[in-house]
């Protein structure tokens, strides 16, 4: 009867997507009509998460009933659909004797809504179970339903399995007016409705799940008004190394206010705290604040002591849709009848959905006479994401898809292969926002610092559109500004294949050969000078593994000049001094397998058995097995996250190697209008770059009192450009909804190194560069079990670069950052030939003993397990304690880090000691004092250096004649300012 | 450091020799604004003064702060050099400045560009054009390291070559 469809869900958020779903149960012909460029850009997408047991609502409301229903479901829709849920259990926490009051209030509530398993327990009880509970807890409510979800996950499972079961969806489509047709009880009853775009469709029913506008749509067709006044709600997330802070979701009780700042795991493995709950008038997408992040952290406090800005990873703010009756509104309004609210869903909205979504279903069928359709398929075909499978499972993967062995987020193991499918999945993301919501990818530590470069090409070759057309998340929000005209075509031609050819093992096979003697993970300076050196000092089986087409890591990208001088007394730009190491490398006959990621080092579990070094690339998953590791994995940047800046999220922010990279390895300029902040070397570097390149460079602008990058980059990097640096300076606030516009620079007091209020000013720019500082990157080296120093983010060494781990080793950035390359290459050569002289060492120990026992020469591959009794130079013993690592090296006054962090005692004693290390604060005419301390604490100076000033960016190096180490304790290293 | 703490503000001044200037910092509004909200002197780290020259030398990354006196257009002394190389950087940094060059530019058939350098430093003054006249380079692959891919850029005299293979 000219229907264009009989259905059209307004907002594809999760009350949209789920009531999709359900909808698709019927013979009717339903579109989503979504104002942005994916689903759940609302409310859903900066949720808590969290599938509440159904305690707090009051017992009789819409909310008490679709809660209790929607909790009920959720771990059937987790089933079918194949979304993360994960019951973790919950504490609503009392603070003082009003709180316990409330909390026994809860558990009567709970009781009343039929929610079971809720019970009252005493502080101590809550602390034994989760010891991170701050001790002002008096009492907990323990509430074991309580689970956690992926907001995210659930709107987009729902959302795919509506469209694989034929409901339609049109993204851009903001509706504006909705208007009544026809008469009802007549077949021509129905709605048309009017997109801003000028699009029109005629439907029978509408579906009205339009978030914080579902108010002014009702509003068109019902006398019965309804107002929403959105919530703005903020959260801080923590890296998942603060994960294990806690397993249950903590509530804090429910005051007038609000319910409070929970502390909750997410099922991503992060955790995080929030949130906020802020009136605002303004429906559009919210910003964080500066005082909204710090509240969210001082409230956090109350549950969880330790909580702090350290280690949070990002912050989010989104909206909530409260009504003016508290309650949900759901269902047709008397007076428009076709017409269905799923609105004010505030929480618990999410839990509700797919309750609400199967009533609303129900009722649209029954108004239309629907039947349900025999071929609906509630089961979504989800794809197991790499990260999460098994070895085998990876194995069978790549032998399926060898893109499946191509890494591209490094953080989060989300494969080429897995973003191809997502590109091509039933419901294909549009932005870059949607591909890594769905797959993951860019959401790790480097927050897309590293794979963006790459996901653009993959995207501008799947999508097959210009670089410069896709876009982060919303219309005009785009990555980058130009890029090469023939950019498209190129990526088409597809890039040579990583790792073909390089003699990959098969899974399967990989047990038989012979274990190598070094493995060095990461071929940047520091790798590929390991490698070499590994060879030289007499190891025989050396492989060299990076995850890169080519070697060279950072360096490929860095092609200025500068480098070099100390390590080939010529100065060499990024990509010559790769050169020339791999030559090296060649010359030495190390092997190399370019384009295999290493995943995970399981450490020899017994003496005398080799580690395994568990790798892929796309001609499978590969079992290395090794006696010596070497970990040369480089660093990350710091990101936007870690900065905690406020505002919008627009497209325009890159960190420093981000912009390097999109320029230097793929000839795009990332905007027109820059900024910089941190004047670290490659803020620099870049801010020069980009000067050359065209770009407008505003300034730099630094924390600290005192710039961090190398005097000479400030003279030829900035002077030369005119470019002015901006010393305690910050960015405290993003601008723009698309793209950057500006950035909101304050003054920072140099003491606290916090921002002064007030003093902020508007610096107009499209691009934001980060240079903020480098991180080691270290999760091979957790994986191995080794111990990790928290002041260098490095593994704690000795002065061989040995970590606690026997025959695993450590150097270049993954240690401790380096400011200079060529210190780094200098350290892989140390780490190189240490490891080498441990395997010959402990191979020697081994056939010795194995003479001595009558058995002779060990063949490869089987070192006999009298070889741990050879002591110090057996292979794959155990891992060390502190005590059998030798002595200590210690960061006395003024001294905020040494490396290595213990003497060994087993290199000989005419190799001098050389310490690095760097100051904890500027200090003019220092004076450096190495000590040995001796069992009753005497110290006695064995180095001394002076200096004219020392800063906390410039790592220093001390001396030490090992002769001067007898009756040590401890060595000390410490810095005093001189006369 | 205790004096540099509390300028806010620490404008790189470029000397008055420097030619390869964009625009004046006055253009800038909000470095300007800065600038002038808080008072704060620019600071020249390299500004001439007089007859003597404070330079940071860029040779290596030490950065020693170079003193160059000059009189009557000739140096009269350089002192602060850590090293020869220092002071052979200061004898030019004072009479005329030379600045490495180092680019990308796309070659046909590679996504990846061909990063290139100045086989010498090239007049600082130079430098916009040279930076120009590499972008108008069109080198085809194959590409070897350290091939030549201009003999002479931009009228310096100074050749620019690969720092990149690029195979075929
Ligand atoms: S003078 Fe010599 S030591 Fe000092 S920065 Fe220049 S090259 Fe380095």
């Amino acid at each position: 009867m000219g229907f264009d469809y009989d259905v059209a869900v307004v907002g594809a958020g999760v009350a949209g997507c789920c009531c999709a779903r359900e909808l698709a149960r019927y013979d009717l012909a339903t579109v989503v009509l979504e104002a942005g460029l994916d689903i759940a850009c609302g409310a859903t997408r900066a949720n808590s998460g969290i599938v509440h047991a159904g305690y707090d609502p009051t017992p009789g409301t819409l909310k008490a009933r679709y809660n209790v229903e929607g909790a009920r479901l959720m771990p059937e829709w987790a089933h079918e659909l194949g979304f993360s849920y994960v019951r973790n259990g919950a504490y609503v926490v009392a603070f003082s004797e009003d709180d316990a009051c409330t909390i026994g209030e809860l558990a009567d509530r709970a009781r009343a809504n039929g929610v079971a398993g809720v019970s009252v327990i005493t502080g101590a009880e809550a602390r034994a179970a989760e010891p991170s509970l701050s001790d002002e807890v008096v009492a907990a409510l323990d509430v074991p339903m309580s689970a956690i979800c992926d907001p995210y996950g659930v709107a987009f499972a729902a959302a795919e399995n509506a469209a694989e079961n034929g409901v339609a969806f049109r993204f851009g489509a903001r509706v504006a007016t909705v208007e009544k047709r026809g008469e009802e009880g007549k077949a021509d009853v129905g709605f048309r409705v009017t997109c801003e775009d000028g699009s029109v469709f005629t439907v029978r029913t509408v579906v009205n799940a339009a978030g914080v506008f579902a108010d002014e749509l009702n509003n068109q067709v019902s006398a019965h008004t309804l107002r929403i006044v959105p919530r703005r709600g903020e959260y801080c997330l923590y890296d998942t190394n603060r994960a294990s802070a806690f397993k249950r979701t903590i509530f804090q009780p429910p005051t007038d206010a609000g319910k409070g700042v929970l502390v909750s795991p997410t099922v991503h493995g992060n955790l995080f705290c929030g949130p906020t709950s802020v009136p605002q008038q303004d429906k559009s997408a919210p910003d964080t604040t500066e005082e909204g992040l710090a509240y969210v952290i001082e409230q956090a406090k109350r549950t969880w002591p330790e909580a702090s800005g350290r280690d949070v990873i990002t912050n989010f703010a989104g909206l909530r849709a409260s009504g003016e009756s508290g309650d949900f509104v759901i269902g047709q309004p008397d007076d428009a009848p076709g017409f269905f609210n799923i609105a004010c869903l505030e929480s618990p909205g999410l839990t509700s959905a797919p309750a609400i979504a199967v009533d609303i279903a129900g009722q649209v069928a029954a108004r239309l006479g629907a039947q349900k359709r025999a071929d609906f398929n509630p089961h979504r075909a989800a794809l197991k994401p790499f990260a999460q499978m098994s070895d085998e499972e990876r194995a069978e993967s790549v032998r399926r898809d060898p893109a499946m062995g191509r890494l591209v987020c490094r953080c989060r193991n989300v494969t080429e292969g897995e973003l191809v499918s997502a590109l091509h999945g039933p419901l294909p993301p549009l932005t870059l926002d949607a591909l890594k919501w769905r797959t993951g990818a860019t959401m790790g530590r480097c927050h897309g610092g590293f794979c963006t470069p790459e996901i653009l090409k993959i995207a501008s070759r799947e999508l097959d559109i210009e670089p410069t057309a896709f876009v982060k998340s919303r219309a005009g929000s785009y990555l980058i500004a130009s890029a090469r005209p023939d950019y498209r075509a190129l990526v088409s031609e597809g890039e040579p294949v990583a790792g073909a050819g390089v003699g990959a093992t098969a899974h399967a096979d990989a047990a038989v050969t012979a274990p190598y003697d070094v493995v060095v993970v990461g071929g940047g300076a520091a790798g590929m000078a390991a490698a070499t050196r590994a060879r030289v000092a007499g190891a025989e089986r050396v492989v060299l593994i990076d995850r890169e087409a080519h070697l060279g890591g950072i360096m490929k990208q860095c092609i200025h000049n500068g480098f070099g001088l100390s390590r080939f007394g010529q100065e060499l730009t990024g990509p010559q001094f790769v050169w020339k190491e791999q030559r090296a490398l060649d010359l030495r006959g190390a092997k190399v397998r370019a384009g295999m990621s290493v995943l995970r080092i399981d450490a020899a579990a017994h003496p005398g058995e080799p580690h395994t070094v568990v790798c892929v690339d796309d001609t499978g998953l590969h079992l290395v097995r090794t006696w010596a590791v070497v970990l040369a994995t480089g660093s990350r940047e710091r990101g936007a996250g870690a900065i905690g800046m406020a505002g919008s999220r627009p497209s325009g922010v890159f960190t420093a190697g981000e912009a390097q990279n999109l320029m230097n390895l793929q000839g795009c300029l990332p905007g027109t209008r820059a900024v910089v902040l941190g004047s670290g070397d490659i803020g620099l570097i870049m801010a020069r770059r980009m000067t050359l390149a065209g770009m407008q460079v505003e300034g730099v602008y630094e924390l600290m009192p005192t710039p961090s990058g190398l005097k000479r980059n400030i003279v030829q990097c900035l002077q030369d450009f005119d470019i002015p640096l901006h010393l305690s300076r910050t960015v405290v606030r993003l601008e723009g909804e698309r793209r950057l516009e500006a950035v909101w620079i304050a003054h920072v007091d140099p003491a606290t190194h916090r921002p002064i209020p007030d003093t902020a000013v508007r610096v107009p720019c499209d691009t934001l560069v980060l240079s903020v500082g480098l991180l080691p990157e270290n999760e091979v080296a957790k994986s191995a079990g080794v111990e990790l120093d928290r002041l260098t983010g490095g593994p704690v060494v000795d002065d061989r670069f040995e970590t606690n781990v026997p025959g695993v080793f450590s150097c270049g950035n993954a240690l401790h950052i380096h400011d200079l390359a060529d210190y780094a290459a200098a350290e892989g050569d140390e780490a190189g030939s240490a490891a080498a002289q441990y395997v010959v060492a402990a191979k020697a120990a081994t056939r010795a003993s194995a003479a001595k026992a009558g058995v002779g020469a060990a063949p490869a591959g089987s070192v006999p397990e009298t070889a741990a009794a050879a002591g110090a130079a057996s292979l794959g013993a155990e891992a060390k304690p502190d005590s059998d690592r030798g002595v200590p090296i210690v960061a006395g006054e003024g001294i905020r880090y040494t490396v290595p962090q213990f003497v060994s005692f087993a290199e000989p004693s005419e190799r001098s000691l050389s310490i690095a290390f760097r100051v904890s604060r500027a200090i003019e005419r220092p004076r450096f004092s190495v000590e040995v301390v001796d069992e009753e604490g005497n110290a006695t100076e064995v180095s001394a250096r002076s200096g004219v000033v020392a800063v906390p960016a410039e790592m220093r190096h001390l001396r030490v004649d090992r002769t001067d180490l007898g009756n040590c304790a401890t060595l000390r290293v410490s810095v005093k300012e001189g006369k | 450091m205790a004096e540099r703490t509390s300028e806010a503000d620490l404008r790189i001044g470029a000397s008055a020799a420097d030619a390869v200037k964009t625009r004046r910092a006055g253009d800038r509004p909000a470095a300007g604004a800065a600038a002038g909200s808080d008072g704060a002197p620019a600071v020249g780290i390299a500004a001439a003064s007089g007859e003597t020259k404070q330079l940071t030398c860029i040779t290596c990354p030490k950065g020693c702060s170079i003193t160059v006196a000059v009189e009557d257009g000739a140096i009269a002394s350089v002192e602060g050099a850590g090293c020869r190389r220092g002071e052979k950087y200061a004898r030019a940094e004072a009479t005329n400045p030379q600045r490495t060059v180092t680019a990308s530019l796309c070659v046909p058939g590679c996504l990846e560009p061909l990063s290139v350098r100045t086989a010498e430093p090239v007049p600082k003054a130079r430098m916009a054009d040279v930076v120009r006249a590499i972008s108008q380079l069109t080198p085809q692959l194959p590409i070897e390291m350290d091939q030549v891919v201009c003999p002479d850029i931009a009228g310096t005299g100074v050749a620019v070559v690969a720092t990149k293979r690029l195979p075929a």
